[in-house]
């Protein structure tokens, strides 16, 4: 019976020194993404009944010590799941925020230098050349002035198709990230599989296969299936990204302007989720084109229609007869506004009047100016200038509407996140006083065993000796 | 609820990113004395704004065209002043010639005097501003007198010279010198051949020719004025929509400085603040106190 106390006490020995092992291991990881702090669930190892042919004349059952039933992570996989799903519009929004913080700074309003205050200029600067068609400095700033509104204009579209350009190697970026994660995930199942099979836990596996779940999600949503051998399998669209220890990887395609992902092996499209990848696609293939092709209607407005009156005009000196049918503007195969050669070479070619030989004449110029007011875009429902403004209120709406739902939704995140925290990571102060007390415990253990020592020593050594 | 230190830092680093973003943007506006940095920052307001400071370029270059306009109508207004006054001289000299007692010689004296007030007239026709004819239509580089002929031949056209003054108002700006001076000279130039053949009736009967002159001269006079008077009040009414847009820009656009002033502080205050808690909160541990 005494050597049965003595393994009690090295079970007690052996059971608080995991205990103190765990509690380090979480110190050691107080600060590590993803971690979730970790309990050993101690329990009462199986009693000893005194063996009787009838009732034991002994009291009852004799408590035999502590086992480890096992090390578990303390974690809430609800709080998982939530946190997913709103780290996916959290993605998706964080990636509209970049993109249209982008294209605010591309349109650069409201400066003195933006588009707008540019077509102002425009305007008056023809109307400068109404009061004084005759004076080349006139002339001279109006080149000037439509020169620099066409460049801007240019330069506007070129950084358009410079964020496109940007979207796609985002995205690639991106998909390289998935792939990768997905390539991990494969491997960490396999791990998981194998220690599981083994009748352990592996907590720290675990926990790396939920952070990159984590980050996964941020990208595109997924469907997560658990299956009974502890593997996860994931799903896009009903198609497997990872399973078990396989994983399929994607792939970025840029075809004629337009953005897909679609699976490396079969080459057919992803269903994607919401996400940081659907959010890039839609800036690669919607909302840049969509700002360009704006930008090409000022473009062709402005070009159009004051070619249409300065066809019909005469510069300063073109001889009489039938007009030059000069263009003001051209627009290059490129897609570039500029002002006409000739015409930069030679502001006198500017047709302000509508009838050779007269200089004072400016029926032309004055017609070009109140150019301004006319509705022209839009089905002839708004100016030029107030197609550009509302284009700019709505790129800034829907700036605005990207950063108030990224704001929300990271609000939402961190509510979520902080609930997972207050469950699964680690306090120092706990596992401090964890550490004092599963230490007190051990040397109690210890103690005992000591007791035990003396107790045989008592009776190996003392006992039999009656007098000698 | 169990908190540990980690959620302390987090909380900490999150308020402190918060707080320093909020006063960023404070002192942005502050610092620009603009409202709105970004479309994004508000999106109504920003197309408020751009429309704003497009209509105000629109006023001031409309002021602009009114000033220029006025300039040209002032000028030409002085120059038919001068011409009248040359007229009205010539005149008093047709009415002195009819004088039947006067003598050849006295009208040869009359006749040096018109000769020389129809090439004042002629002059003040061929008045410039900024290198373009006053009097010549939109021949503005044409001399509109040639004084090689007697009487001077009109080169300008009768076209008008038309300013914007205003979403699809133009106003005319000049006299055409063949409506206002052409029957001036001419009359003056039949009085002074009545008055070298010495003949009291025909320079008597020249008086009405001057007088219809006069009249069409009157006329133009009057319409410039009206011209100026329609120019100031479009003026005024250009210079009233100049302040009231410049102060919906502002309104629109500008910081309220005492209200950014005050809200800049309330963020400084709750920066400090968070700076100061979070700095006890995260230290201490449990570790602090055992032996």
């Amino acid at each position: 019976m005494v050597f049965r106390a003595l393994e009690t006490a090295f079970r007690g020995l052996m059971a608080q020194q995991r205990a103190v092992d765990t509690a380090n291991h979480n110190i050691a990881n107080a600060n590590t993404p993803g971690f979730a702090r970790q309990r050993v669930q101690l329990v009462p190892s199986m009693p000893y009944t005194v063996p009787a042919f009838n009732r034991s004349g002994l009291a009852g059952q004799v408590g035999t010590g502590v086992l480890v039933a096992s090390i578990t992570r303390v974690r809430e996989s609800v709080f998982d799941l939530q946190y997913r799903v709103q780290s996916q519009a959290l993605g998706e929004a964080s990636a509209q925020v970049d993109a249209y913080a982008q294209i605010e700074a591309v349109f650069n309003e409201p400066t003195e230098a933006g588009l707008g205050a540019l077509l102002d200029r425009f305007w008056r600067a023809w109307q400068a050349v109404g009061n004084q068609p005759e004076d080349l400095a006139a002339r001279a700033a109006l080149v000037q002035d439509a020169t620099t509104l066409a460049t801007n204009l240019n330069r506007m579209r070129r950084q358009l198709g410079e964020l496109q350009a940007d979207a796609a190697t985002k995205l690639s970026l991106q998909v390289s990230e998935v792939n990768s994660i997905a390539q991990r995930l494969a491997a960490l199942n396999q791990q998981i599989v194998a220690a599981l099979a083994t009748g352990q836990t592996p907590n720290d596996l675990m926990d790396q296969r939920d952070l990159l779940l984590d980050k996964l999600a941020s990208f595109t949503g997924v469907t997560i299936r658990t299956l009974p051998n502890g593997a996860v399998n994931l799903y896009l669209g009903g198609y497997p990204l990872v399973d078990q220890d396989q994983w399929f990887p994607l792939a970025v395609q840029v075809s004629g302007g337009t953005a897909s992902i679609r699976w490396q092996g079969t080459n057919s499209p992803v269903a994607l989720e919401r996400g940081s990848l659907q959010a890039l696609l839609d800036t690669h293939n919607v909302i840049l084109p969509g700002l360009v092709q704006k930008l090409e209607a000022i473009r062709d407005a402005l070009a159009n229609e004051v070619n249409a009156l300065h066809t019909t005009g005469y510069g300063l000196t073109d001889p009489p007869g039938p007009p030059p049918g000069r263009p003001f503007f051209v627009v290059t195969p490129s897609g570039d506004l500029e002002v006409e050669a000739t015409i930069v070479a030679n502001p006198q070619l500017i047709a302000a009047a509508d009838a050779a030989d007269q200089p004072g004449n400016n029926t032309i110029a004055r017609a070009i100016a109140e150019l301004r007011s006319k509705l022209v875009l839009n089905g002839n429902t708004a100016t030029i200038n107030d197609f550009y403004n509302t284009l700019v209120a709505e790129v800034g709406g829907a700036s605005q509407t990207a950063q108030v739902t990224r704001d929300n939704q990271r609000s939402l995140v961190q509510a979520i996140d902080r609930q997972r925290q207050e469950i699964m990571s680690v306090s120092l102060d706990e596992e401090m006083a964890n550490l004092i007390k599963f230490q007190q415990a051990y040397s109690a253990a210890a103690r005992a065993i000591t007791a035990v020592d003396e107790m045989l020593d008592r009776i190996v050594n003392g006992m039999g000796l009656v007098g000698r | 609820m169990r908190v540990t230190h980690g959620m302390l830092v987090d909380t900490l680093l999150r308020n402190l990113a918060g707080n320093l973003a909020r006063m960023e943007r404070v002192y942005q506006q502050i610092t620009s004395a603009r409202r709105i940095a970004r479309p994004s920052d508000d999106p109504v307001g920003t197309a408020t704004v751009l429309r704003l400071g497009s209509a105000v370029q629109e006023i001031e270059q409309y002021l602009a065209n009114v000033e220029q306009a006025k300039t040209w109508l002032d000028l030409t207004d002085q120059a038919l002043t001068t011409v009248g006054q040359s007229l009205q001289r010539a005149r008093e000299l047709v009415v002195q010639a009819a004088n039947d007692s006067l003598s050849a010689d006295d009208r040869q004296a009359i006749w040096q005097e018109l000769t020389a007030l129809q090439e004042q007239i002629a002059t003040t026709g061929n008045y410039a501003h900024a290198g373009q004819y006053l009097f010549a239509g939109t021949l503005t580089q044409t001399e509109p007198f040639d004084l090689s002929t007697d009487p001077p031949t009109y080169q300008g056209n009768s076209n008008p010279l038309s300013r914007l003054i205003d979403r699809g108002v133009s106003i005319e700006i000049n006299v055409t010198g063949d409506t206002a001076i052409l029957p001036v000279l001419q009359a003056i130039k039949q009085a002074r051949d009545a008055v070298a053949a010495n003949d009291p009736a025909a320079i008597r009967a020249t008086l009405s020719t001057i007088d219809a002159a006069h009249t069409q001269l009157l006329a133009a006079q009057a319409s410039v004025g009206a011209r100026v008077n329609r120019l100031e009040a479009q003026r005024d009414r250009l210079l009233d929509a100049h302040t009231s847009t410049l102060r919906l820009l502002s309104e629109a656009g500008d910081t309220d400085m005492a209200e950014a002033v005050t809200r800049f502080s309330k963020e400084e205050l709750t920066y400090r603040a968070a700076l100061q808690a979070g700095a006890r909160a995260i230290q201490p541990t449990l570790l602090d106190y055992l032996r």
